[in-house]
C-alpha cells in the first residue's frame, strides 16, 4: 500500500470514544455547552458497554446519618488506601445529587414513594445502606441515555473502532477509526478527545464483561504518552456461569446473596473455605471467595467440568425471593441454565470465578484531565478512584458523577482551543499499518491470538499470581506481539462487516494492554486489595503504600515509577 | 449433539438475493444459537456476518430468526435442525446483520418532536401509578424483534412508527412536558396499529410492555 487508501474526514469540537454510560453522559454535557460532539462506539447499541451489563446497583449517600466522609472512608479502605482521594472526595460528595440528576435525562428512578427508593441495599463493605437498585437493572438508564443522545442529535458512529490517536507536537488532535459495517476509514479531527472505552474484561478467558471490552483505551492512551496507574489491580467475581459457551464467566452473584447457610464445595465434596477463611467461611469477601474457587479448580479439585459447587439448599426463603425479584434478569438466566430445582435452590449448582472489574487505568486528575494536552478520560478506563480494589456498587456512582464532569472539562478545553490539523503522514502511516494487518498472512486468525492472550491472562494474571508466572506471561505476550500479530490470517477479504478485520485491530491493542497489567503486577512485590501473590502473600505498607505509574519510553518500552498516593488535602 | 444449521447468506450486495449455507456441527447440548454462529465463524466460514455483544440477553444486538420465529441468538437453545435468518422485514447489511440505525432512523423521521423536545423534570412529579408504568415501559433494550414482526410496519415503514415507536410514544405521553408535542403522532400511530399482538408475542421482555404502552396511549392523560 502506498498510503493512497481513501478515508473520510470528520471535524468535531469533541470526539468521545466509548459506548457506555460515562461516554453518553459526557457527550450530553458537551452538547449542552453548544459544541459539536461525536461518539464512536464498537457496539451497535447506543448505550451498551459495561454499563448495560451491570446489575444496576448505585451506591450514594442516601441514608439519614450517612455522610460523604464515611462513604469516602469506606471507598479508601476497600481500595487499600491507594485511591486518589481527591477523585474519591468529589464522587462521595456529589454521589446522591448525581443519581438524582439522571432524571434530567428522562430517566425516572425506581421510587417507592416521593422520597424513598423501592430498594436501598446495604452492600458488602458499606457502613450504611447506600445501594440504589432498579427493577430494570441497568436497562432503564441505558434506554434513557440512548433516547437523550438521539434527542440531542449527537453524531453517532456505532460499530466503529478507533485504532490510533493522532498527535501533533505532543497534543492529541484526532483519531483514525474503521467502521465494521462499511469497512471504511474515518479520520476524526477534534479539539479534544475523551476516552471512555471502559475496562478490559475481554482480555481474560473468563469475564462477567461484554465481549467488546478488549482494553483498547489503555493501549491507545499509552501509545500517545499518557500515564497509567494501578494497572496491576483486577477484580474477580466468585460465582459465575460455567456454561454454555457464550455465558461462560458471566455473573451470577456473591455468596452473601444466598445467605449464611450457603456452602462452597469442591469436586471431592469438601467444604474448602475452612482453608481460606475459617472464621467467616463463605461469608468472606468476594475476592477471597473468587481466589479460593480459582485455586480449587487449578489444583485439580474441581468438578468434571472444571467448576466448583455452590450449595444454597440451606437458605432463608426471603433470600430466595429477593434473588428472584431484585435481579430478575440474572434469575431468568440462572433458571434457564440450571433448570427448575436449582432455580428454587433445592440442589447445588456448578459455578466458576471470573474477571469482573478493572481498577487501574489512565491517570486523571479530579476533572478528568490526563497528562497529555487534548486527551481526557473517564470511567473504568481510568485509574485512581478505586485504588487496589473497588467497593461494591460504586462503579455507577463513579460514572454518574464523573461522566458530566468530564463532559464539562472537555467542553471548556474545546471552547478555548483551535483546530490543529493532524499530519497527513501520520494518517497515511496508520492506514498503511491497518492495510498490512488485513493482508492475508499465514499465521493464526485474530480470534485464536485473542484466545491465547486470554488464556495467559487468566492463568498467570488471574486471582492468584507469582513472579515466575508473570514473567512467563510477559514473554508469551512479547512473542505474540513481535512474531504473531504481523502474520495474522484474516479469514476473508470482504470489507463489509468483516469481524476478522475488527478483531485484527483489537488484537495488538489487547496484547499491549495485557503487557501493561503484567509489568505492573510483577513490580508490586506484595499482596494488596485484588492482587494476591503467592511469593509475596503479605501486605507491605512500609514499602507499598504507593502507586505504580507507567508511561511509554521514547524507544517504545515501558517506564515505571513508584509514586506517593494523592491525598484528599 | 449433532446440529444441522442452515444460515442465510446474502453477501454485501443484499439486492442480489441470497442462499442458505448448510453447516453440520457437533456442539454441547447446553449451547445456544449464538455459540453456534461463533463456532461457524471460527471453524467453518470466516465470512459469516452476524452481530452480538453481551452474550447475556442484555444488549439486544444478536436478534435473528430461528425456524421462522424471532429470538435472541444468545438466549435460544440449539436444536437438531435450525434455519437461521436475519430479522424479517428490516433493511439488511449482510448475512444476518440488519441495519439497526436505519430502523431507528425511520421512527425518528415519524416522531420529529423527539429531537426538538427539551429534557426536563416532567417525570419527577408523576403519580405513583404512572411512574410505575414508566419504569416498566423503559425495560426495552431495542432488539427490534417487535418492529420485525409488525405487519403494518412491513407494508408502510414510512408511515407507521411500529411497535417500538408506540413504546417510545407511550413513555413520552406520560411526561406532561412532552405530551402536547406528540398528540398527532399518537393519534396516527393508534389509528394504524391493528392490535394483532404479534409484537408483544415477539418481545423478550418479561412483561407485555408494548401492550402497556398502547393501553396507556389509548386511555390518554
Amino acid at each position: 500500500m502506498s498510503g493512497t487508501e481513501k478515508y473520510e474526514e470528520k471535524v468535531l469540537d469533541v470526539l468521545i470514544v466509548g459506548g457506555g454510560g460515562a461516554a453518553a453522559l459526557a457527550a450530553l454535557e458537551v452538547r449542552k455547552a453548544g459544541l459539536s460532539v461525536g461518539l464512536v462506539t464498537k457496539e451497535s447499541a447506543l448505550v451498551g458497554g459495561a454499563t448495560i451489563m451491570a446489575a444496576g446497583g448505585t451506591c450514594a449517600v442516601f441514608s439519614p446519618g450517612d455522610t460523604p466522609e464515611t462513604f469516602l472512608s469506606d471507598i479508601l479502605k476497600a481500595g487499600g488506601y491507594l485511591n486518589n482521594a481527591k477523585i474519591v472526595k468529589i464522587v462521595a460528595e456529589k454521589s446522591s445529587q448525581a443519581v438524582l440528576n439522571l432524571e434530567t435525562h428522562d430517566y425516572l428512578l425506581d421510587w417507592k414513594d416521593e422520597n424513598t427508593f423501592r430498594t436501598l441495599n446495604h452492600g458488602e463493605g458499606h457502613a450504611w445502606p447506600r445501594g440504589y437498585l432498579d427493577r430494570r437493572e441497568a436497562l432503564g438508564v441505558c434506554h434513557a441515555l440512548s433516547r437523550a443522545l438521539m434527542r440531542n442529535e449527537i453524531a453517532l458512529f456505532p460499530e466503529t473502532i478507533v485504532s490510533k490517536l493522532l498527535t501533533k507536537d505532543g497534543r492529541v488532535v484526532g483519531a483514525v477509526a474503521m467502521s465494521l459495517v462499511a469497512g471504511e476509514y474515518t479520520v476524526f479531527k477534534a479539539k479534544a478527545v475523551l476516552l471512555a472505552t471502559g475496562g478490559l474484561g475481554a482480555i481474560y478467558k473468563l469475564t462477567t464483561n461484554s465481549n467488546v471490552l478488549t482494553g483498547d483505551g489503555f493501549a491507545l492512551a499509552f501509545d500517545v504518552g499518557a500515564e497509567l496507574v494501578d494497572m496491576e489491580f483486577v477484580q474477580f467475581f466468585p460465582i459465575s456461569f460455567p456454561y454454555p459457551a457464550v455465558r461462560r464467566g458471566k455473573m451470577i452473584g456473591v455468596c452473601s446473596w444466598f445467605g449464611p447457610g450457603v456452602k462452597l464445595l469442591n469436586g471431592l465434596g469438601e467444604r474448602y473455605m475452612t482453608k481460606y477463611d475459617p472464621e467467616r467461611m463463605e461469608m468472606t469477601t468476594r475476592d477471597i471467595a473468587a481466589r479460593a474457587n480459582f485455586i480449587e479448580v487449578k489444583e485439580g479439585r474441581g468438578t468434571k467440568t472444571g467448576a466448583i459447587m455452590v450449595d444454597p439448599t440451606d437458605h432463608d426463603p426471603a433470600k430466595l425471593l429477593k434473588f428472584k425479584t431484585a435481579i430478575p434478569h440474572v434469575y431468568a438466566m440462572f433458571k434457564e441454565v440450571y433448570g427448575k430445582r436449582v432455580a428454587e435452590w433445592e440442589e447445588p449448582f456448578e459455578a466458576i470465578s471470573s474477571q469482573h472489574f478493572f481498577m487501574g487505568g489512565i491517570r486523571i486528575d479530579e476533572e478528568c484531565r490526563t497528562n497529555i494536552d487534548g486527551l481526557f478520560a473517564v470511567g473504568e478506563v481510568t485509574g485512581g478512584m478505586h485504588g487496589a480494589n473497588r467497593l461494591s456498587g460504586v462503579a455507577f456512582t463513579e460514572i454518574f458523577v464523573l461522566g458530566p464532569v468530564a463532559g464539562r472539562t472537555v467542553a471548556s478545553c474545546a471552547a478555548r482551543e483551535g483546530f490543529v490539523s493532524p499530519d497527513a503522514a501520520q494518517i497515511n502511516e496508520e492506514i498503511e499499518r491497518l492495510e498490512n494487518l488485513f493482508r492475508q498472512g499465514s499465521g493464526a486468525r485474530p480470534f485464536e491470538l485473542k484466545a491465547a492472550v486470554q488464556d495467559v491472562m487468566w492463568e498467570k494474571l488471574g486471582p492468584v499470581r507469582d513472579g515466575a508466572g508473570i514473567e512467563a506471561a510477559i514473554s508469551a505476550f512479547k512473542c505474540i506481539e513481535k512474531e504473531q500479530v504481523a502474520g495474522m490470517t484474516i479469514g476473508c477479504s470482504d470489507r463489509t462487516y468483516n469481524r476478522d478485520r475488527m478483531e485484527a485491530i483489537e488484537m495488538p491493542l489487547m496484547v499491549r494492554t495485557a503487557q501493561l497489567v503484567a509489568h505492573s503486577a510483577l513490580r508490586r512485590t506484595e499482596s494488596r486489595g485484588s492482587q494476591y501473590r503467592t511469593d509475596f502473600p503479605e501486605r507491605n505498607d512500609k514499602e507499598w503504600l504507593r502507586n505504580i505509574v507507567i508511561k511509554k519510553e521514547d524507544d517504545g518500552g515501558i517506564r515505571m515509577t513508584i509514586e506517593k498516593t494523592v491525598q484528599a488535602g | 449433539m449433532q446440529v444441522k444449521c442452515d444460515v442465510w447468506r446474502s453477501g454485501a450486495d443484499t439486492e442480489a438475493g441470497g442462499r442458505y449455507d448448510t453447516y453440520l456441527l457437533d456442539v454441547d447440548p447446553t449451547e445456544n444459537v449464538l455459540g453456534i454462529l461463533v463456532k461457524i465463524h471460527h471453524e467453518f466460514d470466516a465470512s459469516l456476518a452476524f452481530r452480538f455483544a453481551c452474550g447475556v440477553v442484555k444488549c439486544g444486538e444478536c436478534a435473528v430468526e430461528v425456524n421462522g420465529s424471532p429470538c435472541l441468538a444468545c438466549e435460544k437453545k440449539a436444536a437438531g435442525e435450525m434455519k437461521v435468518q436475519p430479522l424479517a422485514g428490516l433493511p439488511l447489511i449482510k448475512d444476518l446483520v440488519i441495519d439497526r440505525r436505519a430502523v431507528l432512523g425511520e421512527i425518528l423521521k415519524l416522531i420529529p418532536g423527539l429531537s426538538g423536545i427539551k429534557e426536563g423534570a416532567g417525570l419527577r412529579n408523576l403519580n405513583p401509578v404512572d411512574a410505575d408504568k414508566f419504569v416498566r415501559m423503559t425495560k426495552c433494550f431495542e432488539c427490534l424483534m417487535c418492529q420485525s414482526v409488525c405487519p403494518v410496519r412491513a407494508d408502510m415503514p414510512d408511515e407507521f412508527v411500529g411497535p417500538l415507536g408506540l413504546l417510545w410514544l407511550g413513555q413520552m405521553s406520560l411526561d406532561p412536558a412532552k405530551r402536547s408535542f406528540i398528540k398527532n403522532e399518537i393519534d396516527a400511530a393508534l389509528e394504524m396499529c391493528v392490535r394483532c399482538g404479534l409484537c408483544s408475542e415477539a418481545c423478550p421482555c418479561s412483561e407485555d410492555i408494548i401492550g402497556l404502552a398502547i393501553d396507556t396511549l389509548e386511555k390518554g392523560p
